[in-house]
């Protein structure tokens, strides 16, 4: 996902995005067609207030204060610590944050790389029934999840990547009840 | 073994511990759980040492430990794995479970020694040994996620405190440290574990304590813990994330 973000430079192939070739093409281009990412590792700017880390996530988006007020709406606590620096939220407000400064462009193409890592049960539900309703007001996502479960009672399709191939695809229904991915997923 | 009284953090305005009791037995495994910025990270904070109460008292084998420094607590016997890992990015996963060995509760001789029983953990916790000499910056997050246990159990610990160990892994995965966290114990370890990943915590836990707000809602076993309709409202919400 760090290659379709434009974050891994030396990779082969092809990855075209609203029909345009975009593998070589600089992070900050590929943000601005609108692909936004919410990386595993969080990447936020500690050093920076909350509300600045969200302001840079806007990127081109006009109309930022309306999303601004929707992702306070969506996690009110980030609304309560606007000013406190990044870095001394704790790690399910950091996860907040990262999942907000995403949302922040409304992104054509939203990737979220594992989300609900640090979230408590309560805000896991509603940060997945969010993304449920944000793809149905038409926004396309990439959910990576170890949550399985969860994951593909949301999603359309899947795929189950292991060691760096493709080794399974489709509906994701079909994908939740086939035995082989019980037995290694979900711990049946 | 742990003896925690009216334990209170104050950052500026804010009360991130407030009056905080729990205690810890020989051998147990208590559970800490409640909604995210409850004050969870920061009550293991202080008692290891990484930041120092407001208010209160903190007692560890008979022993006052509350605003004594992190090398000290760590020397009396607790050690701690963090939620955002961020130590020694240079060096590889050895030479920093090493450092865990060489430093502890009853430091190794010696760096052969010293290596000889980071290895052994290494491979204990299930790390890739294939990757031991790979600088920490460049672990996924789920090897950075055992080389902190590692470090952690190097510095053979009489209390181990775990902060957030198991998020990341898969079901499957998860099961696993169950299984591991339990062998931990069966060593003659008491342990102290943050998690939000219910199944586990149900898992390994002899009892859960739920922080919401600084303050302590809730205490007991498991199934009443799960069963407690506070809980369920501010912290476990409809969709049980099991
Ligand atoms: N230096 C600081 N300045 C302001 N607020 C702080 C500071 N450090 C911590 N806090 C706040 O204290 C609260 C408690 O944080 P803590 O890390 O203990 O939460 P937690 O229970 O571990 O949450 P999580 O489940 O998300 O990890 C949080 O709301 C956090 O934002
Ligand atoms: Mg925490």
């Amino acid at each position: 996902m760090e290659t379709v973000a434009g974050l891994n430079r030396n990779a082969s192939g092809s990855v075209t995005f609203l029909g345009e070739e975009i593998l070589h093409q600089p992070p900050y281009g590929i943000f601005r067609k609108g692909l936004a990412l919410v990386p595993e590792k969080r990447e936020i700017f500690a050093k920076m207030p909350v509300v600045e880390n969200l302001l840079l996530g806007a990127g081109a988006n006009a109309g930022y204060e309306k999303t601004l007020e929707h992702v306070y709406s969506l996690f009110p606590i980030l609304s309560e610590r606007k000013n406190q620096l990044a870095g001394t939220l704790s790690g399910g407000e950091q996860q907040m944050l990262a999942i907000g400064r995403a949302l922040m462009s409304e992104p054509k193409l939203l990737i979220l790389d594992e989300p609900s890592t640090g979230l408590s049960p309560l805000l896991v539900g509603q940060v997945f029934r969010s993304l449920e309703q944000l793809g149905r007001e038409g926004m396309t996502i990439l959910l990576l999840e170890q949550n399985v479960r969860h994951a593909l009672e949301l999603c359309h399709r899947g795929y189950v990547l292991e060691n760096g191939r493709i080794v399974k695809e489709g509906k994701a229904r079909d994908l939740l009840h086939d035995p082989q991915i019980q037995k290694a997923y979900l711990g049946f | 073994m742990l003896c925690v009284r009216g334990v209170t953090k104050q950052i500026g305005g804010l009360r991130a511990v407030s009056g905080v009791d729990l205690d810890i037995g020989d051998n147990e495994i208590v559970g800490l759980v409640g909604p995210n910025g409850a004050g969870k990270t920061t009550l293991l904070n202080m008692i290891s040492g990484i930041s120092t109460p407001t208010a209160g008292s903190i007692t560890f084998c008979g022993e006052e430990i509350g605003g004594l420094s992190a090398d000290r607590i760590c020397r009396k016997g607790i050690a701690k794995t963090f939620q955002i890992a961020e130590s020694f990015p240079n060096l590889s996963a050895l030479e920093c479970t090493m450092v865990g060995a060489l430093f502890g509760n009853h430091g190794a001789a010696g760096m052969a020694q010293a290596r000889e029983e980071a290895t052994a953990i290494l491979v204990s916790v299930g790390f890739p040994m294939e990757k031991k000499d790979t600088a920490i910056r460049n672990l996924n997050v789920v090897e950075l996620k055992r080389v902190q246990l590692s470090r952690a159990l190097a510095s053979k610990p009489k209390l181990l405190l775990l902060d957030e160990l198991t998020t990341g892994l898969n079901p499957k995965e998860s099961g696993e440290a169950v299984d591991l966290i339990r062998t931990i114990r069966d060593m003659g370890r008491s342990i102290l574990i943050i998690e939000h990943v219910m199944s586990v915590i149900m898992g390994v836990s002899d009892r859960i304590v739920v922080l919401d707000h600084g303050e302590k809602i809730a205490e007991g076993f498991p199934y009443e813990v799960v069963n407690n309709q506070r809980v369920i409202d501010t912290y476990l919400g409809d969709l049980h994330a099991f």
